[in-house]
């Protein structure tokens, strides 16, 4: 009860305050239909006007996904970094509750944050091509991406973890990012890259993710296609066991009272 | 039982000193170096000392923030590296009066918010800290972002924040820093008001005026080790420090006196003796004065204050 207390209000903070940065909100609702537009458009020049709306829709679920899979795999490490610079990380250190307790929860919280995200824009951008018929899908993807992004929560404390040995989230969330955005065929099908950068996105989560959502909210998804998902949530645990081990680290290198 | 209790804490930092690009030397700056000290319960504790001097540092190693090198705390009979979470569970901390805050929330948001950090459930944290922020006279300033918060209401939520689990220690790492003088009188009544109530309030500050008048022990710390303990006023007795005694004559003139004398603020003489025993001296200078014929027109004994002790101490 008392891990569930502590899980509620810091999911509840956490949501309060990111829905109170609405210009964080306007920008990663734009994001992806400012670039999947642009994408678009050029592809319709060069085409001389051949590009069909499910190409549109293709780019734009690929750059909402980016958007999710940059977000969700650094927010650890922003939430260790923020609670160091706003002080915050040393009253939750003081508090009795364990710190993967509140990682998760922050995690937790971005996912349903993007969750949330997500159905905005899918909802947008399914009535202009499939029309208001396939919004029932979008319960479908709920579905789908509570259980996809869970694999991404592991990469989260694998990145939020080293962050505490960097200090700084940024040389080891801009790497991992990098790779993701190549790799994962957002915005691209990954056939079209070497075949070892390819072999790297299919075991990575992120391609499964936003290859499953174009599909689901298509009405395309088959039941066989969520089994790699299933193997993928091997992520979760390398990174709850990785998080682990990077504490005790940390606690014998810097004698912080973790 | 004692509220806080340690022997020989010492934890040393190592730094790298870059002297070229490729030139880096190793360095151990000495934070604590075998400090042992015991805080009884229910009293107002002040650890004093220099910038540097290992204050902050034995605040985070008592709220088991850090562990320390060598050496053994307790806080309210649990160690604080071994027994860390039943240490978290009793304490209540404020590190810094302005931080450790979602700025987008408000004062009670961020109260509740702690709240069930330390377990309890969304009704328990709200009622407890809607009673804070009475207790705080935040009052009705809790439903505001704590973004518009002045310094002076950011520091009583951080004392809020400390007391929302029910402490019975709680540590204070220079809770009045930067505030104005009624927000700072606020915080310090509050203090005396928890030991009042029996909690152990264990408090560092730079304000010498307001560790004497709130604490029942002073620790005065440089280097990393203890130099000075005791009350206030044991600490003036221990170092015989000097009263001034002042004795203002109602003369145009100043008077015919071998001793010293000063022009006061109304403009008169100030005859002024500085003296281990002011009453004797002050009976024998009204005494001459009064001889002479000179009619008195005041008189002021004023003690020494801990800053005085405090600059005697540092700076033998």
């Amino acid at each position: 009860m008392r891990v569930l207390n502590q899980l509620a209000g810091i999911v509840e903070a956490e949501l309060k305050a990111l829905t109170r940065e609405a210009g964080v909100f306007i920008f990663v609702v734009f994001f992806p239909f400012m670039f999947s537009l642009l994408t678009y458009g050029a592809g319709q020049t060069l085409t001389g006007g051949g590009a069909s709306p499910t190409q549109w829709f293709y780019q734009l679920i690929g750059f909402t996904i980016m958007m999710i899979a940059l977000t969700m795999s650094s927010s650890s490490a922003w939430y260790f970094r923020r609670g160091m610079m706003t002080g915050r990380l040393e009253y939750i250190l003081a508090a009795p509750i364990s710190p993967l307790i509140a990682v998760l929860s922050s995690a937790l919280t971005n996912t349903i944050f993007n969750i949330a995200y997500f159905i905005v824009v899918a909802a947008v951008g399914v009535i202009a091509v499939y029309g208001p018929y396939y919004l029932v899908h979008i319960v479908g993807v709920i579905l789908f991406l509570a259980l996809a992004l869970l694999p991404v929560i592991g990469f989260n404390l694998l990145v939020g973890i080293l962050t505490i040995f960097f200090r700084e989230p940024e040389p080891v969330s801009n790497l991992i990012n990098a790779v993701v955005s190549t790799v994962s065929g957002f915005t691209y099908p990954i056939i079209l890259l070497p075949s070892f950068l390819q072999t790297l996105g299919q075991i990575m989560p992120y391609s499964h993710i936003v290859n499953g959502a174009r599909d689901v909210l298509a009405g395309s998804f088959r039941l066989v296609q969520l089994s790699p998902h299933l193997f993928l949530l091997g992520y979760l645990i390398l990174g709850l066991v990785a998080f682990r081990v990077g504490e005790a680290v940390y606690v014998r290198k810097s004698g912080v009272h973790w | 039982m004692s509220a806080i209790a340690c022997e020989g804490l010492r934890k040393y930092y190592r730094a790298k000193v870059r002297r070229s690009f490729f030139n880096r030397i190793d360095s151990v700056i000495r934070a604590l170096d075998g400090v042992s000290l015991e805080v009884e319960k229910g009293v107002v504790f002040s650890l004093v000392g220099p910038n540097g001097a290992g204050k902050t540092t034995m605040v985070k190693i008592l709220s088991t923030l850090l562990i320390p090198d060598a050496g053994w705390a307790q806080v309210g009979g649990y160690d604080v590296v071994k027994q860390a979470g039943r240490v978290r569970g009793i304490i209540g901390l404020v590190l810094a009066p302005d931080k450790g805050f979602y700025t987008r929330l408000t004062g009670l948001e961020n109260l509740v918010y702690y709240g069930r950090l330390y377990g309890l459930s969304k009704e328990e944290a709200t009622r407890k800290a809607k009673e804070l922020l009475e207790l705080t006279g935040l009052g009705e300033d809790g439903m505001r972002l704590f973004e518009e918060y002045s310094l002076g209401m950011r520091a009583k939520l951080s004392i809020a924040k400390a007391l929302i689990n029910e402490p019975e220690i709680v540590f204070l790492d220079e809770p009045t820093i930067g505030l104005d003088p009624l927000s700072a009188r606020r915080i310090r009544n509050l203090i005396k008001d928890l030991a009042a109530e029996g909690m152990t309030v264990f408090m560092t500050s730079h304000n010498m005026w307001e560790v004497e008048n709130l604490s029942n022990t002073v620790v005065v710390i440089k280097s990393g080790r203890i130099v000075a303990k005791g009350s206030p006023s044991e600490l003036k007795e221990r170092l015989n420090l000097s009263y001034r005694v002042e004795v203002e004559i109602i003369a145009e003139k100043a008077p015919d006196t071998s001793l010293p004398v000063t022009t006061g603020d109304r403009g008169y003489p100030v005859v002024t003796v500085t003296t281990n025993k002011p009453s004797e001296d002050l009976v024998k200078v009204i005494d001459e004065m009064r001889g002479k014929g000179y009619s008195i027109g005041m008189v002021r004994v004023q003690e020494p204050s801990l800053e005085e002790v405090l600059t005697q101490v540092l700076s033998s």
